[in-house]
């Protein structure tokens, strides 16, 4: 098994011809069971980063290698997205007529197991990230901070190696995001994830082991 | 499960689309079930009289006009090959009590005609019996009329018959035959001084064909008596049950234009069903970038939009069924009073449903592609 969780290797990625340079060459590595946070102004290549990182989107050239495996010779790409990535976006993106734990479960589908399994492992998700009361809640009745810590348990159903996630606590107020933050530290403590947040609050950023910086399309020096 | 909830998201929006569905589908099991009642009755025609030569007056535009002489009729029953001659009149007159012309079919008693209509109570005719009647089934129980009653006929209501047997028509479940009433050739020409109008050879007494071969093989033996027919009887033509039917080429035109309506119908439900899951795709967009996103594959993707199709579809034509049926009701007991046949059999119950379902699964194909081909990234960022 590889050290390394997730490797960058000269990545670039245009778009509209080469009109738009959004990475230029990108190199870096996070190493198993670490947490990186991503920085950079807007517009800086960030989620385009993760995008790629997260098998949604392909360079136009360089590769990606999750756990020693490059990402451009998986055949099955959604069995990865499925089961070794978990995905947090900035919007919780939860179906508002589908229950807390059946939002949870939605991962678990590809996986044929039966709704009753399926069921189980939302609920205890949930109950892990203090939602347990709200099981059978409609996104609707919830706040957004419970919204938020449930797309973080969805993101989590499938017990995924690697955690990627995109400004999770840039829609929620500061007491959210601090809850939230924790749920991907116990995510790495407990489970052994590897996480990649992308933010803009430098103390989301403090929290992580390594932080990467991106200007212009590029990594910039080194820090944490 | 999920296809279902996703429809009552959007509970208005799918009301309409099953209401599209439902109007397709019961004008497809309203105008099938017409048509193929229509087809049933000419085949089972085809069938009764597989045997029979039917013989008109040349240049009579419908029987009504027609006229056949007792010397033609010997020179008829000369004809080797020709078992026997039947004579028939018809006759609308209108009967005390009775909303509704009442229309007489004018027979032998003892022929071979009129022992093809089946007497489910009472008698049948017989010689003397003067202004002694036959009433159908349907009539008996539609204007409450028993063996015994009396029924008054004429348009001035004086002329008094006796109803001695209620009949089953040959053609069975056609409500227009099991409607009328049978008098007896002597009473037609004896008290309303009209004369036959046509006449049937029978190239085979007691003959009904059993099935489509059969009657082809019968028609080929009639065909082959006709020209000795017409030579015996010059003023008259001589047609085979089949011939006569291809008079009818307007059943075919109804059968096509069934069918037409159908395809039209399917067309704008279908277009209906694309509609409602094309707006429901993008309403979805970003929903869908987010399954792509953890995992479901385009297939899951397209599985789960053409569930909803089907879905919808199949509650469609849930709706559609009764509403066809009563359409149908309506069209047999409010507008032709009757006239009409229709087929109620199973399989058109299956055809309705097939016609859903190809509506559902063809109107959700663009939909469902086009969802599973959105790009994750693009559809996480639709606004």
């Amino acid at each position: 098994m590889s050290d390394v969780a997730i490797r960058g290797v000269d990545l670039v990625k245009h778009y509209e011809h080469g009109l738009v340079k959004a990475l230029r060459g990108v190199n870096f590595e996070v190493r198993a069971g670490e947490r990186v946070a991503i920085t950079g102004p807007s517009g800086s290549g960030k989620t385009t980063l993760l995008h790629l990182v997260g098998a949604l989107d392909d360079p136009t050239s360089g590769r990606v290698e999750i756990l020693g495996e490059d990402v451009a010779a998986v055949r099955d790409l959604d069995r990865l997205r499925s089961q070794t990535l978990g995905f947090v976006f900035q919007l919780h993106h939860l179906i508002p007529n589908l229950k807390l734990w059946e939002n949870v479960a939605l991962p678990t589908y590809p996986l044929g197991i039966s709704r009753g399994e399926r069921r189980r492992r939302a609920v205890e998700l949930l109950e892990a990230v203090g939602l347990g009361a709200r099981v059978d809640f409609l996104p609707v009745k919830c706040s957004g901070g419970e919204r938020q810590r449930a797309a973080v348990a969805r993101a989590l159903v499938n017990e995924p190696r690697i955690l990627l996630a995109d400004e999770p606590t840039g829609s929620v107020d500061s007491l959210t995001g601090e809850s939230i933050l924790s749920l991907f530290e116990w995510a790495t403590a407990e489970r052994g994830v590897t996480s990649v947040t992308i933010t803009h609050d430098p103390a989301v950023a403090k929290r992580a082991d390594r932080v990467l910086r991106i200007v212009d399309g590029c990594l910039a020096a080194p820090e944490g | 499960m999920l296809a279902l909830r996703n429809l009552l998201r959007r509970k208005l929006r799918s009301l309409f689309c099953l209401t599209q569905i439902a109007v397709a589908i019961a004008a497809f099991v309203a105008i099938v079930g017409v048509t193929t009642g229509l087809r049933a009755q000419f085949y089972e025609l085809s069938q009764v009289f597989a045997y029979d030569v039917m013989i008109q007056a040349r240049g009579a535009s419908s029987p009504m006009f027609s006229r056949v002489t007792p010397e033609e009729v010997a020179a008829i029953k000369a004809v080797p090959g020709v078992e026997g001659v039947s004579l028939r009149g018809f006759y609308v007159t209108l009967a005390k009590g009775r909303p509704q012309p009442l229309t007489f079919l004018a027979l032998e008693p003892g022929g071979e005609l009129l022992q093809r209509y089946a007497i489910v109570r009472g008698r049948s005719l017989a010689p003397g019996d003067g202004k002694a009647v036959l009433i159908g089934r349907l009539m008996a129980e539609q204007d409450g009329l028993e063996v015994g009653d009396e029924l008054v006929l004429g348009y001035d209501g004086d002329q008094a018959c006796e109803i001695v047997g209620i009949f089953e028509p040959p053609i069975k479940d056609v409500p227009f035959l099991a409607g009328q009433a049978i008098m007896s050739m002597e009473h037609y020409e004896g008290f309303y001084t009209l004369k036959p109008q046509l006449a049937v050879a029978h190239t085979k007494l007691g003959g009904r064909a059993a099935d489509p071969a059969e009657v082809r093989r019968a028609h080929v033996g009639c065909e082959a008596v006709i020209p000795a027919i017409e030579a015996a009887a010059p003023r008259q033509r001589a047609r085979t049950i089949l011939s006569f039917l291809d008079s009818f080429k307007q059943a075919e035109l109804v059968d096509s234009f069934a069918w037409a309506i159908s395809v039209l119908a399917a067309l704008v439900s279908g277009i209906g069903v694309a509609n409602t899951m094309l707006m429901s795709v993008f309403d979805r967009t970003r929903e869908i970038g987010l399954l792509r996103a953890i995992g479901w594959s385009r297939l899951r993707i397209v599985g789960m939009i053409q569930s909803e199709g089907v879905l919808l579809a199949i509650g469609g034509g849930l709706l559609g069924l009764p509403v066809g049926y009563v359409l149908i009701f309506l069209s047999q007991f409010l507008i032709s009073h009757g006239w009409l046949q229709v087929s109620l059999d199973p399989l058109l119950y299956l055809q309705a449903v097939g016609f859903a379902l190809f509506i559902g699964v063809v109107g959700s194909v663009y939909p469902a592609v086009r969802a599973a081909l959105l790009p994750p990234t693009e559809a996480l960022r639709y606004e």
